[in-house]
């Protein structure tokens, strides 16, 4: 299983940087923002689908989505906030990241359950 | 966005999901709680070697495969959430908000320790 997450991470990390180097570099930290929103809808879906077989999931959830987003650099961006005063932007920063994550996670969640309603009704 | 920088974001991407999913199965053999104390740990740490890294001067192909590559893929902001979530939504609602708050609260503190180390060991 490890094969399959670190090349899926692989992707998930490059599209990260894709996205960053296509945002670019601003005070708020926006780039990080986008990708981890993104993720936590992302993988909250995916781990939902329950007809979807679990190494697939493994692989894309552990390896893609969880390289496309990012932790550490959201620390460290919080810190350089921290540190150099911006605590406008820095409360700004972890609030819209803490409810946007888990409203974003709440939305993935329900989005799988109605896919994998749907697909069983399909089925019928 | 050059094609060095982008195979090193891949390589070290690729290792740290890896690492990731290796310290986490570890953690999650002897740690048997609610707190999800695998994902804690790795993003923890994860923020303070950043931090580090983020004091030197690192060129940008090795700040790539190390910092945005390895360090990137081995954290997690969703899989944070994720659980989370899970947690605010099932018996334990104050387990999941602890887990929250202390991530962000150690993650900024673990990065700003590992900015004041890194300038120490310039």
């Amino acid at each position: 299983m490890y094969l399959q997450i670190g090349l899926c991470g692989a992707l998930g990390a490059v599209s990260r940087y894709a996205i960053s180097c296509w945002v670019g570099t601003h005070p708020f930290p926006l780039s990080t923002l986008i990708v981890n929103l993104a993720g936590c809808f992302a993988l909250a879906l995916v781990n939902n689908l329950s007809g979807v077989p679990q190494k697939v999931r493994t692989a894309v959830g552990t390896g893609f989505i969880g390289a496309f987003t990012t932790f550490s650099t959201f620390s460290k961006e919080n810190a350089v906030l921290l540190l150099g005063h911006n605590y406008i932007l820095l409360a700004l920063n972890i609030a819209v990241s803490m409810l946007g994550g888990l409203c974003a996670a709440y939305v993935g969640t329900r989005c799988g359950l109605m896919l994998c309603a749907r697909a069983k009704e399909g089925k019928q | 966005m050059t094609p060095a920088c982008i195979l090193s974001v891949a390589l070290g991407g690729g290792m740290g999901a890896v690492c990731r999913a290796a310290c986490s199965h570890f953690i999650k053999a002897y740690w048997h709680g609610s707190f999800p104390l695998a994902t804690f740990c790795i993003n923890l740490l994860g923020s303070f070697v950043l931090g580090i890294l983020g004091a030197w001067s690192l060129s940008a192909q090795l700040y790539a495969l190390l910092g945005t590559g390895f360090l990137g893929g081995f954290t997690t902001f969703s899989t944070l959430h994720v659980e989370a979530l899970n947690l605010l939504r099932g018996k334990l609602p104050a387990v999941g908000m602890g887990y929250l708050c202390a991530s962000y609260l150690c993650g900024i503190a673990a990065a700003v320790a590992g900015l004041a180390l890194g300038m120490q060991c310039l």
